[in-house]
C-alpha cells in the first residue's frame, strides 16, 4: 500500500512539468500582458516599457518558464503581480471556499445520486427506474449556472429562504456558512449527482445479479446490510471513479457558479488572474488546482484496493 | 424429536412426527416478457426432523425455483406465490413480512449454492461474511461472533481457521469455498438445510468430499435437509426420501430404496435408465429420454410427460393427473390404477443389493 | 491606458445574451479609468465658489454623499453593507491599477483635497493650496486636527513621505500622475510645498485621488502589509480586507469630521456579477448596489430605490487617425455622422445615458459650447457625401470580447456604418488585451469606455498627448498640442476654460475619436434602510462618506 502510493506520488511529478508548463504556454503565447495594466491610465510608452522589463516579461518564454520553475521547486510560488500578495497566501484565502464549495457539491451528489442509483436500479425496468434516468438525464443537460440562477430566483428571491449571494466562513457563524453553502452546492452537485446515480444504477444492476446477493438474501440479513453493504462496496468502484472524475469539473464548475452566487473563492480568483495576465498567479492555481485532482486521483485509486481486494494482491 | 439419521426409509417417521417443513399446494408464476406462466403447479411434500429428503428433476423441473421459494428468495420482481403454503416449523412463511423472513433466513433454514465460486462477496472476507450472519442472529458480540465463525471453519474442514478466516474468497479453491459457504450455512445451526446442487461445479474428486462433509455435519446437527439435484447417484447417497419433480410438478414421492428399486413414474424410470452407472442393470441399455422437457407456459394438457413417455395412452393426453398412493410411493402416473395394459410394477433392482454404492461411482452427468 | 479601452461599465444583460455571457460578462471587465483629476486647478478652487485664485475654501466636514433628505433618522450604530461590481487589485492606493478602486480607498484614507460629488475640487486634508506665480510650486496648508489610525499625528513631514513614495515608485500606476512633482519641502509642520518643474493646472484634483491619499509614516517604516492592513486617517478603519472579495470597516472613533462615519460599520462586497448583486439587494443582503441600465425595472419591481447620476464617462470608438484610410478627416468625419446615437440610447441603455460628441458632457464647465452632444448630428446622407468619389471604406474595430453590452452595441454600429456604406469589421478581443492591441497599432480602431476623471488635463494625457501609451498614432496635431499643454500651463480658470475648449474644439473637428454616449450611474438602494443616495457624477465610483442606515 504504501508503495502504491509512493509510486502514484512520483508520477504526479512529470503530470505537475507538463501541466506548468503548458499554463505558462498557454498564458504567455495569447497575446496581451500585465504591462499595460500594471502601468495605469496615465502611463507613457516608455513607462510601460520599464515596467515590462522590470517584471521580465520582455525575456524569452523558456527563460522565463525556467525561472519560475527555479523557484516553484523550492515551493516558492512567487508574488501576484497586481497584489504583490504572496501567491500561496492569495490561493489560500480563497481556497478553503471553493474547496468546501466542491465537497458540499459532492455531498450533494452522494445525497441525491446514492439514494437515486440505488432505488432505480432495485426498480430496473419500471417506471421509477426510467423516471430517475430521466431525472438524470435532464440534470446533464442543464449548465449548473442556469440552475444556480434558478434556484436563486425560486428559493431566495421569491420565498426568501436562503440567501443568494455570498458565503459565510464557517469560523464566523456555522448556521449562515450552511445557509450560504446550500444553493451553490446544489448548483454544482447535481450533474455529479446524475453521473452517480447512472454509474450506480449501471454497476448495481450488474451486482444485484451476482450470486453472492442472493446469498446474501439467504443469511437472512437486513435490507439495508445486503444493499449498503454487500451490494455497494462492490458497485462502487464505477461511481467512484466517475465522483472523481466529477471532482475537477466540479472544481472547473466552481468558477461560474461563484460569479452567479457572488462567492469569492478560488474561481473568481482564477477569472481576475487570467484577465490580468497575472502569470504567476495563474501558474500557482493551476499548480494547486492539479494537486488537488491528482489527490483526488490517487485517493480513487487506493479505494480501488480497498473496494476490491483482487486489486490490492496483484 | 430426532430422528434415527441412519434410518433409509424414514417415511414412517415423516407420517408421525410434526414435520420441519411441509409444503403443501404450491403454485409459482413467473413473468416472461409477454405473459404469466406457472412454473410451480401444486407442488407438495413434507420434512421431517432429521430427514434428508431428495429433489431430483432435470433443468427447468422447478426443483431449484421451489427450493427459493422456500428461502422467500424468488426473482421479487418477476416470479411471485400463487397459492399455497410453506409451513417452517410451524409457521406458514408466506405469511410473514419481508422483515420477518429475514429473521428466520440463516437461522431456521440455510442454503447452500450450486455455484461455490461465486456465491462468497469478493469485498469482504470469508471470516466476515460468516460472522455478520452469526452476529446477525445471535445478537453476540464481534468477538463471539468471530470466534464461533473460526469454529464452524474449523468444524468444516478448514486448516488454520483463524488465519483462513480473514483472506479473502479469491484466496480459496472452489472446494474450500464450499466449505466455507456451507459454515456460513452451519453457523447458527437451522433446523432445515437446503442444498441446491452443493457438489455439480466441483472437481470429481472434491464433490465426494464435500458430500461426505454435508453428511457428516447434517448427522452432526441432526438437522432436516433438503437436497435438490439433477444426480440420481447423489440422491441415493444422502437421502431418506425422494421427491422427483417434472415440469413444476411433484410427479413422484419415494423412499430412497424404493425409488431405484421400483420407480413408480415412468419418468423416475426414464431417469434411472439414463445414468451410465446402470449401464449393466437388468435392462441392460442405456437409454436417453426422447425429446426435451417442456418449458414453462408451454406444458402439455394431460400428463404433463406424456409426450415423452413410452408407456403414453390417450388418457394420458386428456385431463391433469392427481397424485395417488402406491403402497408406500405416491407417484402422479395412471400406470397403477386405470391402465390395464400396463406391466406391474416391478423391482429393477433385486432387494438386496446395495444401490447406491453403485450408484455413487458413476460419473455425474445431466439425465437427457 | 488600458483603462480607457476597457469597458468601464457593468454589462447591461440583454435579452438576447445568452446565460453564461450574463454570468460571466461583469466578472470579465473591470478597469475604469483612473485619471480624474482635472478639474481644480487652476482655476483654483475655482470651481468652488467661483473665487478666483487657487484658494480653497474652509474646512468643514467633506461633501457628503448623503445630500440626507431627513426621514427616518440615522442609526449611528448600523451597519452598511454595499456591494460594488470592482474589486481592487490592492487596498494600498499606490498600487491600484484602476480608478474605481477608489471606492475602498476614500473610507480608509483622507486625501490631501476631496473630489466632491460633482467633481469638483474642495478641501480636506489641504484647507487651502496656493500656486507660486511663476508655477514652480504648489503650496497646501494642512490641518492640525487630523491624527492616523495608528495614533501618529498628520503633518507636512507625512506628507513629503508619501508624496516621495510615489515618487519613488516609477512602476506605480499613478506615478504619472505626478509628473510635474520634482520634491517636497516641508515649511512648517502645517505647510507643505510641492516644487514642481512647471505649473500643473491638474494637481489639485489629482491629490483627491490615490496619489493624494496619506498613508501613516509610522505604518509605511514599520512594513504594515498595505496590500490588505490599513495605514490610513479615514473615517473608517480598514477591519477586514480579502482581495478580490470584501473590504470591512469600523468607524474611526478619533475622526476629525465625525459627521463623515455615519455608520459603525461598512461592508463592501466585490461581486463581479450584475444580476448576483441584484439577487442580494432583493434578498436583503445588502442596503446598496451598483445597477446596470438592464437591472432599473427589475430593481424598481422589487421596491428598491433608484439613485441615477449623469456623468463624465463616455463611450466612444477610438480611432487610430494614423492608421489606413483613417487618415483621412473626412471618412472620420463620415463614419462620426453614421450613428443614430439616440438609438444607441434607446436600444443599448435604455435610455439611461445621452447621445455624446465630445468627450465631454454638456453640463461639465470644460465642455465646448461649439461642441454639443448633438454635434455629430446623425446625418447619413452627409456621410455618403463625405464618402462621395472615394475608395469604399473599411476598417477594423475592436472591442471586449464577452462582455456587454460590447457585442450587441458593435453590432449595432456594424449596421448603422454599412447603411452609410462603410464595412466595419468588429473583432472581439480579450479585455485585458484591448489596450495593447490597440497602442502597438494591431487594429484601426476600438470601443469602449473613458472619461470618469475630475480634470481634463488628465484625459488629455491618457488619450491625445503624444506619448500616451494609448495613443497609438504617436502624434498629436500641433494645435491640439499646444492647447492641451495650455490647459495645464494656466492655473487662472477662464484662460484654463478656453484652453480646454479649444482642445475640445480641435478634437471634434479633426474627428481624432467618435464618442457615442454618456453612459448615467446607476445605484439601487433600499429606501427603508437609506434614507437617500446620490452617487457621483464624476463616474461609476461608489461614494460612501457620510452615508447612513436607519
Amino acid at each position: 500500500m504504501t508503495r502504491l502510493v509512493g509510486k502514484r506520488l512520483l508520477a504526479v511529478v512529470p503530470v505537475m512539468l507538463i501541466v506548468s508548463l503548458l499554463s505558462f504556454a498557454l498564458v504567455a503565447l495569447v497575446p496581451g500582458d500585465a504591462a499595460a495594466t500594471l502601468g495605469g491610465p496615465s502611463a507613457t510608452v516608455e513607462q510601460i516599457a520599464a515596467i515590462r522589463a522590470n517584471l521580465g516579461l520582455d525575456e524569452p518564454i523558456v527563460t522565463r518558464y525556467l525561472g519560475w520553475l527555479g523557484h516553484a521547486v523550492t515551493g516558492d510560488l512567487g508574488r501576484s503581480l497586481f497584489s504583490d500578495q504572496p501567491v500561496l497566501g492569495a490561493i489560500g484565502e480563497r481556497l478553503p471556499v471553493t474547496l468546501t464549495l466542491a465537497v458540499g457539491a459532492l455531498v450533494v451528489a452522494v445525497v441525491l445520486g446514492l439514494p437515486a442509483g440505488l432505488f432505480a436500479a432495485l426498480n430496473r425496468g419500471r417506471w421509477q427506474d426510467r423516471t430517475i434516468s430521466a431525472g438524470a438525464a435532464g440534470s446533464l443537460s442543464v449548465p449548473n449556472y442556469f440552475v444556480g440562477m434558478v434556484l436563486i430566483i425560486v428559493v431566495s428571491v421569491s420565498f426568501g429562504w436562503l440567501p443568494a449571494t455570498g458565503y459565510t466562513a464557517f469560523a464566523a457563524d456555522p448556521a449562515e456558512w450552511f445557509r450560504h453553502l446550500v444553493l451553490p452546492c446544489i448548483a454544482l452537485g447535481l450533474v455529479p449527482a446524475a453521473v452517480l446515480a447512472r454509474q450506480l444504477r449501471g454497476a448495481l444492476v450488474g451486482v444485484l445479479a451476482q450470486d453472492y446477493m442472493r446469498t446474501a438474501e439467504a443469511k437472512g440479513l437486513r435490507g439495508d446490510q445486503v444493499l449498503l453493504k454487500h451490494a455497494l462496496k462492490n458497485a462502487a468502484i464505477a461511481p467512484i471513479t466517475a465522483v472523481g472524475t466529477q471532482f475537477a469539473l466540479v472544481l472547473g464548475g466552481s468558477v461560474v457558479v461563484e460569479q452567479v452566487f457572488g462567492i469569492s473563492g478560488l474561481g473568481a480568483l482564477v477569472i481576475t488572474a487570467v484577465q490580468q495576465r497575472d502569470i504567476p498567479l495563474i501558474q500557482g492555481i493551476v499548480i494547486v488546482a492539479a494537486v488537488l485532482v491528482q489527490v483526488v486521483n490517487i485517493a480513487v485509486d487506493l479505494s480501488y484496493g480497498w473496494l476490491n481486494p483482487r486489486v490490492r494482491v496483484a | 424429536m430426532t430422528a434415527s439419521p441412519t434410518t433409509h426409509d424414514a417415511v414412517s417417521d415423516a407420517t408421525t412426527v410434526r414435520p420441519v417443513l411441509e409444503v403443501r399446494g404450491l403454485f409459482v408464476e413467473i413473468d416472461t416478457g409477454d405473459q404469466r406462466a406457472a412454473v410451480l403447479s401444486d407442488v407438495g411434500f413434507s420434512i421431517a426432523p432429521g430427514e434428508t429428503l431428495g429433489l431430483v428433476g432435470e433443468s427447468g423441473s422447478g426443483k431449484t425455483m421451489t427450493a427459493k421459494a422456500i428461502m422467500g428468495l424468488l426473482p421479487r420482481l418477476t416470479a411471485r406465490v400463487t397459492g399455497g403454503e410453506i409451513v417452517l416449523d410451524g409457521v406458514d412463511l408466506l405469511g410473514l413480512s419481508t422483515k420477518q423472513l429475514r429473521e428466520i433466513r440463516g437461522d431456521t433454514v440455510a442454503m447452500i449454492f450450486q455455484e461455490p465460486m461465486t456465491s462468497l462477496n469478493p469485498a469482504f472476507t470469508v471470516g466476515d461474511q460468516i460472522a455478520e450472519t452469526v452476529r446477525r442472529h445471535r445478537g453476540v458480540s464481534k468477538k463471539a461472533a468471530w470466534a464461533r465463525t473460526v469454529e464452524v471453519l474449523s468444524d468444516v474442514g478448514i486448516a488454520a481457521a483463524e488465519r483462513r478466516s480473514r483472506s479473502y474468497p479469491h484466496e480459496f479453491s472452489g472446494g474450500m469455498r464450499q466449505r466455507v459457504m456451507i459454515a456460513m450455512a452451519l453457523c447458527c445451526e437451522p433446523a432445515l438445510l437446503i442444498a441446491d446442487e452443493p457438489t455439480t461445479a466441483l472437481d470429481v474428486t472434491v464433490q465426494a468430499q464435500v458430500l461426505d462433509l454435508i453428511r457428516h455435519m447434517r448427522e452432526a446437527l441432526g438437522m432436516a435437509m433438503l437436497f435438490v439435484t439433477h444426480d440420481l447417484g447423489v440422491i441415493a447417497d444422502v437421502s431418506d426420501r425422494v421427491v422427483v419433480m417434472y415440469a413444476g410438478q411433484v410427479v413422484e414421492q419415494s423412499g430412497v430404496l424404493d425409488l431405484f428399486r421400483r420407480p413408480a413414474h415412468p419418468y423416475t424410470e426414464a431417469l434411472l435408465n439414463s445414468m451410465p452407472g446402470v449401464e449393466a442393470g437388468p435392462r441392460g441399455t442405456l437409454l436417453s429420454i426422447p425429446g426435451q422437457p417442456p418449458a414453462a407456459g408451454d406444458f402439455p394438457v394431460g400428463c404433463r410427460f406424456h409426450q415423452r413417455c413410452g408407456y403414453a395412452a390417450e388418457e394420458c393426453t386428456t385431463a391433469g393427473i392427481p397424485l395417488t398412493v402406491v403402497g408406500a410411493q405416491e407417484t402422479r402416473c395412471l400406470l397403477h390404477t386405470d391402465l390395464p395394459s400396463r406391466p406391474p410394477l416391478v423391482d429393477l433392482v433385486p432387494e438386496d443389493e446395495i444401490v447406491p454404492e453403485v450408484l455413487l461411482d458413476a460419473e455425474p452427468r445431466e439425465p437427457r | 491606458m488600458a483603462p480607457l479601452f476597457r469597458p468601464d461599465r457593468e454589462p447591461p444583460a440583454s435579452p438576447s445574451t445568452g446565460v453564461l455571457d450574463v454570468a460571466l460578462a461583469p466578472i470579465l471587465r473591470s478597469g475604469l479609468s483612473r485619471r480624474n483629476v482635472l478639474r481644480l486647478l487652476a482655476a483654483g478652487g475655482a470651481t468652488v465658489v467661483g473665487a478666483p485664485l487657487l484658494a480653497a475654501c474652509g474646512g468643514g466636514s467633506g461633501s457628503g454623499a448623503a445630500a440626507g433628505a431627513a426621514s427616518a433618522p440615522l442609526n449611528p450604530t448600523g451597519t452598511l453593507k454595499m456591494t460594488y461590481h470592482l474589486a481592487p487589485n490592492s487596498m494600498d492606493p499606490i498600487k491600484m491599477t484602476t480608478g474605481q478602486f477608489l471606492s475602498y480607498v476614500w473610507p480608509m484614507y483622507d486625501t490631501l483635497t476631496m473630489i466632491d460629488l460633482n467633481g469638483d475640487v474642495q478641501p480636506m486634508l489641504a484647507t487651502r493650496w496656493d500656486y507660486a506665480p511663476d508655477g514652480s510650486a504648489l503650496t497646501l496648508t494642512l490641518r492640525s486636527d487630523v491624527k492616523f489610525h495608528d495614533g501618529t499625528p498628520f503633518d507636512a513631514t507625512a506628507v513629503k513621505v508619501n508624496v516621495e513614495r510615489v515618487l519613488g515608485t516609477p512602476t506605480s500606476p499613478v506615478r504619472g500622475d505626478l509628473q510635474h512633482v520634482t520634491g517636497v519641502e516641508v515649511v512648517d509642520p502645517t505647510t507643505v510645498k510641492l516644487l514642481l518643474n512647471g505649473p500643473d493646472a491638474a494637481l489639485p484634483a489629482v491629490l483627491g485621488r490615490n496619489s493624494g491619499a496619506m498613508v501613516s509614516p509610522k505604518a509605511l517604516s514599520s512594513g504594515v502589509d498595505l496590500n490588505t492592513q490599513d495605514g490610513g486617517s479615514g473615517a473608517y478603519k480598514l477591519v477586514d480586507a480579502k482581495l478580490g472579495a470584501h473590504a470591512y470597516y469600523e468607524r474611526f472613533d478619533g475622526y476629525w469630521d465625525p459627521p463623515a462615519a455615519a455608520v459603525k460599520r461598512l461592508e463592501i462586497d466585490a461581486i463581479a456579477d450584475g444580476q448576483a448583486r441584484l439577487n442580494g439587494m432583493r434578498t436583503g443582503a445588502y442596503d446598496l448596489s451598483y445597477l446596470t441600465p438592464t437591472q432599473v425595472e427589475p430593481a424598481k419591481a422589487a421596491g428598491l430605490a433608484i439613485a441615477e447620476q449623469r456623468s463624465l464617462w463616455y463611450i466612444h470608438i477610438a480611432l487610430n487617425w494614423s492608421r489606413g484610410q483613417l487618415v483621412d478627416p473626412d471618412v472620420r468625419r463620415a463614419i462620426a455622422h453614421a450613428f443614430d446615437r439616440d438609438a444607441i440610447v434607446k436600444s443599448i441603455y435604455f435610455g439611461h445615458a445621452a447621445p455624446a460628441s465630445g468627450v465631454f458632457p454638456d453640463w461639465y464647465w470644460a465642455s465646448s459650447p461649439k461642441v454639443p452632444g448633438s454635434f455629430y448630428t446623425f446625418d447619413p446622407a452627409k456621410s455618403k457625401q463625405l464618402l462621395a468619389g472615394k475608395d469604399p471604406v473599411s476598417f477594423e474595430m475592436i472591442f471586449p470580447a464577452g462582455s456587454d453590452p460590447y457585442p450587441q452595441f458593435a453590432a449595432l454600429l456594424q449596421q448603422q456604418l454599412k447603411d452609410v456604406g462603410i464595412t466595419m469589421t468588429p473583432r472581439p478581443v480579450d479585455i485585458n488585451q484591448l489596450a495593447t492591441e490597440y497602442s502597438q497599432g494591431r487594429t484601426d480602431a476600438l470601443l469602449g469606455g473613458g472619461g470618469q476623471l475630475p480634470d481634463p488635463t488628465l484625459l488629455f494625457r491618457t488619450l491625445f498627448v503624444e506619448k500616451a501609451y494609448f495613443n497609438p498614432a504617436h502624434q498629436t496635431p500641433p494645435d491640439l498640442a499646444t492647447a492641451m499643454a495650455g490647459t495645464e500651463k494656466s492655473t487662472v480658470r477662464d484662460q484654463r476654460v478656453s484652453a480646454v475648449q479649444q482642445s475640445v474644439d480641435i478634437i471634434a473637428n479633426d474627428v481624432l475619436n467618435v464618442p457615442l454616449i454618456y453612459p448615467n450611474v446607476l445605484f439601487a438602494y433600499k429606501p427603508d434602510r437609506v434614507p437617500s443616495y446620490t452617487p457621483s457624477s464624476v463616474g461609476a465610483y461608489a461614494p460612501t462618506r457620510g452615508v447612513g442606515v436607519t
